[in-house]
């Protein structure tokens, strides 16, 4: 039994797509934790 | 065919990128180093370190050189399962989430994980803790100065011993002028580094190569990289998810953060940093597969990743990975640097050889501990002995022992000291025979479970519950005077 074609495909789109996603959700939370006063 | 020199950077942009970054990371260090007014502040960057920092430090502590230039290694050696079994690494920062709660809630007050387990479990498996984390530390510490010698090698031409040393120099540099604060405010800038840039290769990679032709390829020619019920890798799976464990729970660069971090956000950055984690040794890794496909020839397997990056973006390739290598050392080296020197200071110093010394004797001392740490990870690391992955795994097994002890001297008031002391030495003994006689990917698992079976059935043992506020030392050297 071996890993599928589209489950392949599936798995680094989607791994390239979290990684991005991450990138973003930690500028934001930079962001929010910026104008709180709550970065340190 | 490729091969490395042909794709390589050439040696001046390698050393003009090396300047850059290191003179950037140690003027970060300088500035960020003002905040720490004492050594509270520079060993724990004042216990208030927020939700997008507190996150941040801690996935880009976790994505070590290792994780950009192994995962690459495990995707082309075991293929799919290989990948999977790298993220499996981040289950430990998940579970280490609520252990971070709770550390701050019966320790509000402490320092570094050896304070827990001497409070926890006495002297004696102190001792043996601090053995097994120093030798783990150095072991992780080895491995990533060798990573950077190795990648530098691979995409300037820069000698092995000249890259590393340099790389080993800045992360102290910057380390010791800003201690905590410093290693979190360039974790974080480190941390978006490594995301994007992973980004950016793994999408040139789709970009030029279908793939669905990579999965043909890989099914024509090594179907056993696709195969659900691959033995070795699956073994490797739950090696590595111990050893992740073992590594999380014990080690004092994750304590540190639980203490620095702001009480109400520890867990919910431990957390988030483990899903942002996750993604990227799949991310990082599939590239590899795209070698035998683009018709690169893998001379080495250890550079596999920087090899497939560089022939895909030529020198723009060559740099991101260089710089996304640089900044997962760099992260990683800096965070061991200060906890295994607060540890050091701390633990052996403080509580063990000097109890009266004060604040400015701990602040000074460990500033000369960082240079000492850095001068001893870069004389074993000079010699480049053995595989990557083989020095790493090599304290699996040890680290791996620790897991139940912690959990359970955390969470369950029935453990004891004794149960602790054998679980980790019996665990130890057992996971490092099974390293060498059977292989790395079983011996961590191997470690866990006869450390979990020791302290079971001590436990078994009819005994006084431990009493939780024992922990808490400020509040009881407090009540007794």
């Amino acid at each position: 039994m071996v890993f599928t074609e589209s489950f392949f495909v599936f798995l680094i789109i989607a791994s390239l797509a979290w990684t991005a996603i991450g990138g973003i959700i930690l500028l934001c939370l930079w962001v929010r934790d910026a104008r709180r006063k709550q970065l340190w | 065919m490729d091969n490395l020199q042909g794709l390589a950077l050439d040696r001046n942009t390698g050393w003009i990128l090396l300047a850059i970054f290191g003179v950037a990371w140690v003027a970060l260090g300088i500035f960020w180093g003002r905040k720490a007014k004492n050594h509270e502040g520079f060993s724990l960057a004042g216990r208030n370190v927020g939700m997008a920092l507190g996150a941040a430090t801690t996935m880009a502590t976790w994505v070590t050189s290792n994780t950009i230039m192994l995962a690459p290694k495990f995707a082309l050696e075991m293929g799919v399962w290989g990948m999977l079994a790298y993220s499996t690494a981040s289950f430990g920062l998940f579970l280490f989430a609520p252990m971070a709660w709770r550390i701050r809630r019966l320790l509000p007050k402490g320092y570094t994980s050896g304070d827990f387990i001497r409070l926890r479990y006495g002297r004696r498996v102190w001792v043996l803790f601090l053995l097994v984390s120093g030798i783990y530390s150095i072991a992780w510490l080895v491995t990533m100065a060798m990573a950077g010698g190795v990648v530098l090698q691979t995409l300037s031409g820069i000698e092995y011993r000249f890259g590393m040393s340099v790389i080993l120099l800045v992360c102290v540099l910057y380390t010791l002028f800003g201690g905590l604060y410093a290693v979190i405010g360039t974790d974080f800038i480190q941390s978006l580094i490594i995301l994007f840039g992973v980004v950016i290769v793994g999408i040139a990679a789709i970009w030029q190569v279908d793939l669905s032709s990579v999965h043909t390829h890989l099914m024509t020619e090594q179907p056993a990289l696709l195969d659900v019920l691959m033995p070795v890798a699956l073994l490797a799976l739950f090696n590595n998810l111990f050893f992740g464990f073992g590594e999380i729970f014990h080690n004092n660069v994750w304590w540190t953060r639980a203490f620095a971090l702001r009480g109400e956000i520890s867990h919910k950055a431990f957390f988030l940093s483990g899903a942002l984690w996750f993604p990227i040794p799949i991310a990082a890794g599939f590239i590899a597969l795209c070698a035998a496909p683009l018709g690169i020839n893998v001379i080495d397997a250890d550079g596999v990743g920087p090899l497939v990056a560089s022939h895909l973006l030529g020198s723009v390739g060559a740099i991101v990975v260089f710089v996304v290598v640089f900044c997962s050392l760099a992260s990683s080296i800096d965070s061991l640097l200060a906890a295994t020197s607060e540890l050091f200071i701390r633990d052996v110093y403080h509580k063990w050889l000097r109890p009266q010394a004060g604040e400015v004797e701990l602040r000074r001392l460990g500033s000369v501990v960082i240079i000492l740490l850095g001068l001893i990870t870069w004389l074993l690391s000079l010699p480049r002995l053995g595989e990557l992955n083989l020095v790493l795994f090599l304290s699996g097994p040890l680290v791996a022992s620790v897991i139940f002890p912690v959990l359970s001297g955390l969470y369950w008031a029935r453990a004891g000291r004794e149960g602790a002391f054998w679980a980790i030495l019996s665990g130890s003994i057992v996971g490092l025979y099974t390293y060498f006689t059977i292989g790395w990917y079983a011996a961590s698992l191997v470690s866990a479970v006869v450390s979990l079976l020791v302290v079971l059935v001590f436990a078994a043992f009819p005994r006084k519950p431990f009493d939780w506020q024992t922990l808490d030392e400020a509040q009881q050297q407090q009540s007794a005077k």
